[in-house]
């Protein structure tokens, strides 16, 4: 009976829960852990189960909080300051103005339509995967998750101005990789 | 009178808290003001826009899986 279900559970959504959690926090073996965690959080729990929502979304409900966790230990691991929050802002000079070398370039795409190559995807990953892990966890909380702000300031503990800082330079930065690994190569 | 022009890279920042209605007036339209008289604060929301319509497809195309080991460990762990 046990055995049964578990590879049952394991055979059937572990694939699943991985492809969920790999993009949003860009490392391999973290996203192992956290769908490990998943299924042992299910499996302790598995009494107080009701079966009001599939079995499947309650795997992900418990493994979209666990991520949310795993950004959480992430900030409090960072005692004083926040890596990508220092002054100094590459993609911009002093005055404020885009640098000469970053700044924004016509890619040369129909912006109404997505892109399908397959290949992007992966340099879309890997440009994500290079944000600083805060940068990255705001951005994807907002984007990926569609949290609000305020949300995410208070899982996170941060104030609203880094939430800004953070999110802003995540998206500058993520543009000028894309652009710089894909679209003006 | 306050200024009407903002730097580049107030109007990125701007731009991303417009999206939550967290603007206010006159920010709003010092931003306008910027988007109407910078071209590369023009390309720039376009492709912020673009980038913010397709970063959830990286979902249906991620094909990372499981190797069987990893998946033997988790069922090892529930034992
Ligand atoms: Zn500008």
């Amino acid at each position: 009976m046990f055995e049964q279900k578990a590879t049952e559970w394991v055979n059937s959504y572990s694939d699943m829960l991985y492809r969920y959690a790999l993009p949003r926090v860009s490392d391999s073996d973290v996203a192992k852990d956290l769908v490990q965690e998943t299924f042992l959080a299910a499996w302790r729990n598995i009494k107080t189960f009701k079966g009001e929502i599939s079995e499947k979304n309650w795997l992900f409900t418990i493994l979209k909080n666990k991520i949310i966790d795993h950004y959480r230990k992430a900030v409090n691991r960072l005692t004083d300051s926040f890596p990508g929050m220092a002054d100094d802002d590459p993609y911009f000079e002093e005055g404020g103005h885009w640098a000469k070398e970053t700044q924004p370039k016509e890619w040369g795409v129909d912006y109404n339509n997505p892109i399908e190559a397959k290949e992007f995807y992966e340099v879309l990953e890997k440009c994500k995967s290079k944000l600083k892990e805060m940068q990255n966890a705001v951005f994807t909380m907002k984007y990926m998750e569609g949290m609000e702000s305020e949300e995410i300031c208070k899982e996170l503990n941060i104030t609203p101005s880094n939430y800004w800082v953070l999110l802003h330079r995540a998206k500058v930065q993520l543009r000028a990789c894309l652009e710089k690994n894909w679209f003006v190569k | 009178m306050k200024a009407l022009n903002i730097s580049c890279k107030k109007a990125a920042e701007y731009m991303c808290k417009k999206e939550e209605g967290s603007l206010g007036f006159w920010q709003n339209f010092q931003l306008s003001y910027h988007l109407l008289v910078c071209g590369l604060c023009r390309i720039f929301k376009q492709q912020d826009q673009w980038l913010k319509d397709n970063i959830c497809k990286v979902d249906e195309h991620c094909k990372g899986c499981l190797s069987e080991e990893d998946k033997k460990a988790i069922l090892e762990k529930l034992r």
